[in-house]
């Protein structure tokens, strides 16, 4: 069953057409990727998919229910969440404090209760500071709780988004490029992680990839997007021997130095 | 070094003819012979020596002959200064180019004769900040050390000469002050010994077990108890005055807590601020004046929660409309509702309300259990207490769920609301609460002053606020105290420079920025980690430790 | 990074934030609708006096166009609301005093008053110059990466230093800026009695207007700022020198704003340390509400302020039967700033541009 699906939609910049008319579905419990030369429009799938761009025509729906026109927060209670192309953390905030803004839709209290410290909020508080810490651990980032969010290695930033995105307990997660600036032992590490969240924790994921090697491997269905437009969809396979995409790679556009690799 | 020498030696002339260099020469460093005045002159060759001695990367004679000939420079503008007067009328521009002024700078020399003296005392001073640049902190330190402690004493004497007054401290107030004068030569010395040897001390013995031998829950206990004892006793031991700059210190703390929810952890700059205190105020004023605009005659304790509920409104209301404004459109936003609130309060057409430009006049003191908080001694308490009850709330909700939140909208709103932080409700409960602690504020101004009139209520009480959060560290509930202690009660304790406190504040926040953005006290968060990074090697040493002897057994 | 001033799209249903700005929309329109009919019902104002509102309004709005000028300019380029810039056309104005003085009591004022004027401007926009050099160099140069509010917060505390350091240089008092005999009166213009200075005013702040939008459009120098507003990254990989450019730009606009100085001073005749302030928060009103970044804009937004603020108070506020409506001028002028701010960031000429996220 398809649990995110876009029907002819558009999303307009003053003339450019970042996306035209967009049917997508993409299964439960799939690993689904998106690909396409720079600026064919991936990006701004997610932004409209999340809220942050209200789409020009046509209509989102998660899960049974259409998303389109609601606002960013109350998508993510709905079950959505993402990382970011360039990563964007709470900069001056310590890494577990950023795992635990992404879990504050799933705690109660409020400011009241705060302030009288009382001891259902104590409680919430303490589950909320293990919770984060196991999700911590969980991406491989053990002991490095108190440390800010900008003083952190590149790798462990884009591990923490993860972790951040996590702790809201999507039912789907859109990835922006997560291998981007990773070496190849990272890359490989990547997806095993995201292979064991699909598998482990059952989250459907929606990938914007240029590596087509991790593509390739872990992809059930391949989405490729050009100019906003879809111009091929299937297997990792079919799309790979898709005329249609070679030549939009190939053709006259910049071509990023490991696509098709 | 002679472009550090000219900036120095503009500051100098800036200085001196802005007034501050005579304003402190009121005061002595050593009675009849050396003026707090002085010092500043001298300081500032010593400083442009410093800084080119720091500069410049060659040999050591090379840093020092820097620092002597930036040192030298800054003389140099000083006697050009003292010459130009003595050829066009510098007065009828300057109001502050006094002939007492021209005295001191010139050293009672005729005009000719000053550049020389001038430019010799530049040098000298600029050898010194170039020698205090070369030698190690080990020397140096303990010399800083103890010329603040002098310095200090000095601007404070005042107050020291207030707390020695009862009859029994006699002596020690004669052998540090000259009768109804400044300090003498032999306190001074000892002032500046004492403190320098003791930091002398404290720096040979840093590093190996000098810490306290309690555990650091117990100390921190000890600490409170100290630190409640002394806010308990200063009142009493300083007098009214210093209550009052107290009082004055606390009601800061208030707004500064309020603004810091706002600024500090939300991101929200809001330059409106004052507005909140003045709701607070009016809204006291309103409901227990016994004059010709009071409509309820209420006490105090009923008026105070309805004050902090309006306040809280208010800053709710005023914060719809720039819901959806960001960064620095935000500030001026705020600025504008902020002046809209002063001009409507002021004018005409709100006069048979609100009083117009004289006010709400009559405020009663507050009055508990037939005990009246008259003084400023007993509002001091008052204060005291609402703002330990703030600084609790506040530091509760720094630390809660919605603290984050609003830490997450101030590193990145999208980021938050797509990890489903509802935006309104988020920064409306910034807006409420921020205001609500001005309130609180307000109130107690309220009484204090006994009457509320718009005129108190001016931009620049928001700057101030703003200034003191951030000198104190953004986001750092202790950082609000120490600002409004360092921005706020040192300038009501010198009053000598009241006039000049703004041009301070103004050199402050930009300073501030530019050295040490983080502030003097910075936030939990980054305090947090420079523990984290202190401690991982220790940790690992001792992982290492353990491992090695497990091998071996 | 997101863009720091654009507003998110609307949602799709109506929320009670914006039910509440619809409302604070509507109490402004009745405001001044109710206002406006009920003063043409009292009919207290003569046609002349009208005529005079809009020709004072324009000569002010002319003095706000030319320091909006160095807000939209510095905003395009940098990004930044340069908040001492109120204090750079102080500067200019306060200084120039003490040549004005002098002049006057020597009687060479009103012997060659062409001259003299030419002589306070250049004098009043050399200071604003080099303080808005100074400033940019102190306190906005180092701080070129730094998060957004940084910047802002200096500017608030160069502002502070200024007005205060003024204040010790030249001391507290108002100063009386001599009177040009030549612009004493009124001048016939099209059968109307114009106030000369008023007259002077609007022509000179006319004819910097067209120097400078002049400059900017056809000179390598203005086309060099353009480029470098529009990308500072390209612009640098063209060889612009950016840092030159944002110099310069700081330049002219100080420059502007000194001439502004002199122009307030002749319609107002005093100089104050404070008087920066409010014609400052004024022009940068006028500047968003050109579209800030944008010069053209911000001069009719001067110009545009500059009416209503005049106009305003009469028309709007006396058939409300408030008393006293002038002291509400200022209020005028920061109903608008609040209202561009809020309903129309991207001012009345500009485009609605999409939020820049992810
Ligand atoms: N906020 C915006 N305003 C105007 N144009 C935009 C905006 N966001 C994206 N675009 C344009 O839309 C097009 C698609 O951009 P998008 O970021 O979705 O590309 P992408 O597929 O993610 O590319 P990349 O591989 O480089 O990340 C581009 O031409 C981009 O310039
Ligand atoms: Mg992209």
């Amino acid at each position: 069953m398809a649990i995110l699906v876009t029907r002819r939609m558009t999303k307009r910049f003053g003339g450019l057409v970042a996306i035209r008319a967009l049917d997508l579905e993409v299964e439960e419990r799939a690993i689904h990727s998106v690909i396409g030369p720079n600026g064919a429009g991936k990006t701004t799938l997610f932004n409209c998919v999340t809220g942050f761009y209200r789409p020009d025509e046509g209509e989102i729906w998660f899960a049974g229910q259409r998303v389109d026109g609601l606002r960013p927060d109350e998508i993510a209670h709905l079950g959505i969440a993402r990382t970011y192309q360039n990563i964007r953390l709470f900069a001056n905030m310590t890494a577990l404090e950023n795992v635990l803004v992404g879990l504050h839709m799933h705690l109660r209290s409020t400011w009241v209760g705060a302030v009288l410290a009382s001891p259902a909020v104590r409680r919430e508080e303490r589950w909320a500071h293990a919770e984060a810490r196991r999700l911590l651990e969980f991406v491989g980032l053990a002991g490095r709780g108190d440390l800010l969010a900008r003083n952190l290695p590149y790798g462990e930033q884009r591990k923490l988004e993860l972790a951040r995105a996590l702790a809201t307990r999507p039912k789907l997660l859109l990835l922006d490029e997560p291998t981007a600036g990773m070496n190849p032992a990272e890359t490989a590490e990547m997806i095993q992680f995201i292979r064991r969240l699909r598998d482990e924790l059952g989250i459907t994921i929606l990938l914007i990839e240029h590596h087509m090697r991790v593509v390739m491997t872990i992809s059930d269905r391949v989405t490729v997007l050009d100019y906003g437009e879809k111009i091929s969809e299937g297997t990792p396979e079919q799309v790979q021997n898709d005329p249609r995409v070679i030549e939009a790679y190939l053709g006259t556009r910049k071509v990023k130095a490991e696509a098709l690799g | 070094m002679w472009r550090v020498g000219l900036v120095f030696g503009a500051v100098a002339s800036f200085v001196s003819l802005a007034g501050l260099v005579e304003a402190l020469h009121g005061r002595w460093v050593v009675d009849g012979v050396l003026s707090t005045g002085q010092v500043l002159l001298l300081a500032i060759p010593m400083a442009s020596g410093w800084t080119a001695a720091r500069r410049s990367s060659g040999s050591l004679a090379a840093r020092v002959g820097a620092g002597l000939v930036a040192g030298a420079t800054v003389g140099l503008c000083v006697g050009l200064l003292v010459w130009l007067r003595s050829q066009v009328d510098l007065r009828g521009m300057f109001v502050n180019a006094s002939p007492a002024l021209f005295q001191l700078l010139s050293g009672g020399r005729p005009p000719q004769a000053a550049w020389p003296a001038a430019v010799a005392a530049g040098g000298v001073m600029g050898l010194v900040g170039a020698a205090g640049a070369c030698a190690p902190a080990r020397v140096t330190r303990p010399l800083l050390v103890g010329a603040s402690a002098a310095l200090s004493l000095a601007l404070f004497q005042e107050l020291v000469l207030l707390v020695l007054q009862p009859e029994s401290l006699a002596p020690v107030r004669d052998w540090l002050f000259v009768a109804g004068g400044g300090p003498t030569a032999q306190g001074m010395a000892a002032v500046l010994t004492l403190s320098a040897a003791l930091a002398a001390l404290r720096h040979a013995s840093r590093g190996r077990a000098g810490r306290l031998a309690l555990p650091p829950r117990a100390q921190r206990m000890a600490w409170s108890v100290v630190g409640v004892l002394l806010l308990a006793a200063l009142p009493v031991a300083g007098g009214p005055f210093l209550a009052q700059v107290l009082v004055i210190v606390g009601l800061y703390t208030l707004m500064g807590l309020g603004l810091n929810l706002e600024v500090g952890l939300a991101g929200l700059l809001d330059l409106g601020f004052v507005a909140f205190f003045a709701i607070g105020a009016y809204t006291v004023g309103l409901l227990t004046s016994v004059g010709e605009h009071g409509i309820a005659h209420w006490s105090f304790w009923a008026a105070v929660p309805v004050a902090v509920l309006v306040s809280l409104i208010a800053g709710v209301i005023l914060g719809i409309p720039v819901l959806g404004i960001r960064g620095d459109y935000l500030a001026i936003a705020t600025l504008g509702f902020g002046e809209i609130v002063r001009l409507l309060v002021l004018s005409d057409a709100l006069r048979p309300w609100l009083g117009g430009s004289q006010g709400v006049l009559a405020i009663p003191k507050p009055v508990l259990a037939g005990f009246e908080f008259s003084g400023p001694q007993h509002l001091y308490y008052l204060t005291v207490v609402a703002s330990a009850v703030v600084a609790y709330v506040a530091w509760r909700l720094q630390d809660s769920r919605l603290g984050r939140a609003w830490m997450a909208i101030r590193e990145d709103e999208d980021v938050a609301e797509a990890l489903g932080i509802n935006l309104v409700s988020v920064k409306l409960l910034a807006y409420g609460l921020g205001a609500a602690f001005a309130g609180v504020g307000g109130a107690i101004f309220a009484v204090m002053v006994g009457s509320v009139f718009p005129h108190s209520f001016q931009l620049l009480i928001s700057i101030q606020v703003l200034a003191l959060i951030i000198v104190g560290g953004m986001g750092s509930i202790p950082g609000v105290m120490v600002g409004s202690a360092v921005l706020i009660g040192l300038p009501e304790l010198l009053r000598e420079f009241g006039e000049f406190r703004f041009l301070v504040y103004g050199a402050v926040l930009v300073a501030m920025m530019l050295l040490r953005p983080e502030g003097l006290l910075p936030a939990a968060a980054q305090r947090r980690e420079l523990r984290a990074v202190e401690e991982e090697p220790v940790e690992l040493a001792r992982a290492a430790v353990g491992a090695a002897t497990e091998g071996g057994g | 990074m997101a863009a720091g001033v654009l507003r998110r799209p609307v949602a799709r249903r109506l929320s009670f934030v914006d039910a509440f700005l619809w409302a604070f929309r509507l109490a402004v329109v009745l405001v001044v609708v109710w206002g406006t009919v009920g003063t043409l019902r009292l009919g207290r104002y003569t046609g002349e006096q009208w005529v005079d509102f809009v020709v004072f309004g324009l000569a002010q709005g002319g003095i706000y166009a030319l320091i909006a000028l160095g807000y939209t300019m510095v905003y395009g380029i940098l990004r930044m609301i340069n908040f001492a810039h109120g204090e750079v056309f102080m500067s200019g104005a306060y200084t120039a005093y003490f040549v004005a003085a002098p002049l006057a009591a020597s009687g060479f004022l009103d012997r060659h008053p062409i001259l003299s004027l030419l002589l306070l401007v250049g004098v009043a926009a050399a200071v604003s110059t080099g303080v808005a050099v100074l400033v940019e160099r102190v306190a906005y140069r180092p701080l070129r990466r730094a998060p957004r509010l940084v910047p802002l917060i200096t500017a608030i505390g160069a502002s502070f230093f200024l007005q205060y350091a003024f204040r010790g240089l030249y001391g507290s008092g108002f100063k009386a800026y001599p009177e040009f005999q030549l612009f004493k009166g009124e001048w016939q213009i099209l059968g109307i009695g114009v106030l000369r200075t008023q007259a002077v005013v609007l022509a000179s702040a006319a004819v910097l207007m067209f120097a400078l939008y002049q400059f900017v459009m056809r000179t390598k120098l203005g086309k060099a700022m353009r480029a470098v507003s529009e990308d500072k990254d390209a612009a640098a990989l063209m060889g612009i020198d950016v840092d030159r450019i944002i110099v310069l730009t700081f330049a002219i606009g100080g420059a502007a704003a000194g001439a502004a100085g002199i122009l307030y001073a002749l319609v107002f005749k005093q100089v104050h340390f404070f008087m920066g302030f409010v014609p400052g928060i004024k022009a940068f009103t006028a500047a968003v509400l050109g579209g800030i970044g944008n010069i053209p804009g911000a001069m009719l937004g001067g110009l545009f302020l500059g009416v209503v603020e005049s106009v305003g108070p009469a028309l709007f506020l006396d058939g409300l039967g408030i008393p006293a409506p002038y002291q509400l001028k200022d209020v005028i002028a920061f109903t608008m700033l609040v209202m561009v701010l809020i309903f129309r960031p991207q001012g009345i000429l500009g485009e609605r541009l999409a939020a820049k996220r992810a």
